[in-house]
């Protein structure tokens, strides 16, 4: 490892693979941007097939030329606890990041860059939030090293309280870890999170899938129809209102295919482990995952600050919540425009989503992230009796329009009938939610409830809180009632409709908690 | 049982945690109800404008008036919405206020939709003071304070005085280096 790790001290190039996938790189970048334009020289191509085949063959050597140039001018190395990159070819660049602002790292690895047997660094830095860093081709070893020197924080970092009764015993505490990963995906369990995704967000691309083939499928029926003997003739045209049957099934068939295929892409063997110590605050949870792209990412136990399960009516049959875990955004507040990204996209903050936590792995990722939880006796709290009522008022108002429909068209019965099945129906459902709305505490942490088909819980620890935000309206305090917001770094927990006295009191407590801690939060 | 013996360290005696009082809230200062005032006066002017404008062309110049209905209705519309502002205002004004404590800053603000916001001074990364045109005529400024959360998380207490506004910001760099 030391020679390895000798090698950073110099400036130094990219693995020579590094050109190939740079090549690759700047070619996806081109089409990206020029698509548009080569598709209407394609649309146009008997006048200009010239014209197409030179703007191809210009945009293949600039692409070339562009990678090797930058190739050539890119260098990197770690010295005197910075990590130094050159780069630029027209404008020449030298970044100096001090380690101690290095955020995250991430390990990915594209086909291309599988095929070589090398891969690619990505480094996130706290601070501007767009600005990051990429290596194109380092060997494997290289990386984890070159990650490793890049994440370790050497100083001790002031934690009066957290570093002494652990230190004893760092070594112990690494090896038992890195023994038991947390979560390993067999086929079985990887096709069960296949199964239990959100398939109704696919069926939108499922029926874009089917008109856009349908002009081709026409074609192919048609063709088949005229070899078709005039029996058969009678009895499919028979059968055809079936189509009516089956389309439904298809798209859904469709639908769960591409949320199996795109799950098994994204999950292959998947792996969670620990890595580090936690008294020197090098502990963090790692993953691996993929198929084509296979990638890999850390996030420092320590920078936590807002964990949710989430689980759907499928799941909880498989028993399998997903987690998503957050890390403080880069950068500061976490912009609307960039949450949405998925986990090993830059800008707001750095997010893990893990599928498949069965009850067992959750207790074990708690102790883990939240290690002093439960503090002492959980205390539950509940919204009042007056958020059903509230909820049920709303949802039926806005469902009432129906049966006065119903009414209007049908006669008064069917009015009365239509109105008390609405409102039933929505009462029933309001108590199921009502009742799926739940906290717990233990004086340091929240772990909120809600939703009742889809369920989330979120988990915050209260000593990492940035802002807490109590509402309420008129008719809120008039009854005595009221919602609390807790803003961390990367997230909210809400509680809403809590009696206002103990929105208060918890108000006081957690803003307590945040000035009695000591140390950093993040 | 996880055994991690460093819990017992960070214990916060929960009896005596400090209670936030609302009584003790401190109301901006009148400057900026009277720019609140000129704000609101002048989009209600603005706005009628708007509508009473195009009715009294038709009126005058048109071949024929607008039937009175549409005075009614748009008129009507127009008085309550401003109407509804006037009275979130004049209602929440006495309530629009802050608190400074020894660790925290508060801002409660809000007539008919009540929000008290508490910010600790360890999790504020900036602030910035800033004076609008109003404010300079007026004399008041606005102290922004930024946390890492999102935009709700942040605090912006409008219409203080320049001094005041300085004088938090200082309390802040004070309590942030002990």
């Amino acid at each position: 490892m030391t020679d390895v790790r000798f090698a950073f001290e110099v400036p130094r190039r990219q693995h020579a693979v590094g050109l190939l996938v740079l090549v690759g790189w700047q070619a996806q970048k081109m089409l990206r941007a020029a698509w548009p334009i080569l598709l209407a020289a394609y649309v146009q191509q008997e006048e200009d097939a010239k014209y197409f085949a030179w703007a191809l063959a210009a945009g293949a050597v600039l692409t070339v030329v562009g990678a090797v140039l930058h190739f050539w001018r890119f260098s990197f190395n770690v010295k005197e606890g910075k990590f130094h990159v050159h780069k630029g070819v027209l404008v020449r660049e030298k970044i100096n990041i001090p380690l101690e602002r290095v955020q995250a790292v991430h390990v990915e690895q594209n086909l291309i860059q599988r095929a070589f047997g090398v891969c690619g660094l990505r480094v996130d830095t706290a601070g501007s939030s767009g600005s990051e860093l990429r290596i194109h081709a380092l060997k494997w070893a290289e990386a984890q090293a070159l990650r490793e020197m890049l994440t370790a924080e050497d100083e001790p970092v002031e934690v009066p309280n957290e570093s002494t009764p652990e230190s004893e015993q760092p070594s112990t505490t690494r090896t038992t870890a890195t023994r038991s990963p947390l979560l390993e995906l067999d086929v079985p369990t990887l096709l069960k999170v296949g199964l239990s995704q959100n398939h109704l967000a696919k069926v939108a691309f499922a029926i874009g899938g089917v008109v856009t083939f349908q002009g081709v499928a026409w074609e192919v029926v048609a063709e088949l129809w005229a070899k078709v003997p005039g029996l058969w003739r009678t009895i499919l045209l028979f059968l055809s209102p079936l189509l009516l049957v089956i389309s439904p099934v298809v798209i859904a068939t469709v639908a769960v295919a591409i949320s199996l295929v795109t799950s098994v892409l994204k999950h292959w063997q998947m792996r969670l482990w620990v890595e580090g110590s936690r008294a020197k605050r090098t502990a963090a949870l790692h993953l691996t995952q993929g198929l084509l792209n296979r990638q890999s990412m850390q996030i420092p136990l320590h920078k936590v600050q807002w964990v949710m399960w989430e689980s759907t009516w499928i799941r909880r049959l498989f028993s399998m919540d997903t987690v998503h875990i957050r890390q403080a955004a880069a950068g500061g507040a976490v912009d609307a425009s960039q949450s949405g990204n998925g986990g090993m996209d830059g800008g707001g903050g750095m997010k893990m989503g893990i599928p498949a936590m069965n009850s067992k792995r959750t207790r074990r990722l708690e102790a883990l992230l939240f290690p002093s939880w439960p503090e002492r006796r959980l205390v539950t709290l509940r919204p009042v009796k007056y958020a059903f009522w509230i909820r049920w008022v709303k949802r039926g108002l806005i469902l009432t329009p129906l049966a006065v429909g119903a009414g209007w068209a049908l006669g008064l019965e069917w009015g009365m009938a239509m109105g008390a099945m609405c409102w039933s129906w929505v009462g029933w459902l309001s108590r199921k939610v009502h009742r799926g709305q739940w906290a717990t505490t233990d004086g340091r942490h929240l772990s909120a409830h809600r939703g009742w088909l889809f369920r989330r819980r979120v988990m915050i620890d209260w000593t990492k809180l940035q802002a807490v935000e109590l509402t309420q309206n008129r008719i809120h305090a008039r009854r005595g009632v009221a919602h609390l917001t807790f803003h961390t770094s990367s997230g909210v927990a809400q509680l809403s409709y809590l009696p206002e006295a103990q929105a208060r009191q918890l108000r006081d407590l957690a803003v307590s908690r945040v000035v009695s801690q000591q140390g950093p939060w993040m | 049982m996880p055994s991690i013996p460093h819990v017992k360290n960070d214990l916060v005696d929960l009896a005596g945690w400090p209670e936030l009082d609302e009584v003790d809230v401190v109301a901006v200062l009148p400057s900026y109800a009277k720019a609140r005032a000129v704000v609101w006066g002048s989009v209600a002017l603005g706005t009628g404008l708007v509508v009473a404008g195009p009715l009294t062309a038709i009126a005058v110049w048109g071949d024929s008036a607008p039937p009175w209905q549409l005075w009614v209705m748009l008129g009507g519309v127009w008085a309550l919405v401003m109407g509804l502002w006037g009275l979130e205002e004049w209602k929440g004004w006495p309530l629009r206020g802050y608190l400074v404590r020894e660790h925290d800053v508060v801002y409660r603000s809000g007539w008919w939709s009540r929000t008290v916001v508490a910010v600790p001074f360890s999790r504020i990364q900036h602030s910035e003071i800033q004076q609008g045109p109003l404010g300079r005529w007026l004399g008041y400024c606005t102290l922004k304070l930024y946390t890492a959360g999102a935009a709700g998380a942040n605090l912006e207490i409008p219409g203080l005085s320049m001094a005041t506004a300085r004088n938090i910001r200082r309390l802040l760099e004070d309590g942030s280096h002990d």
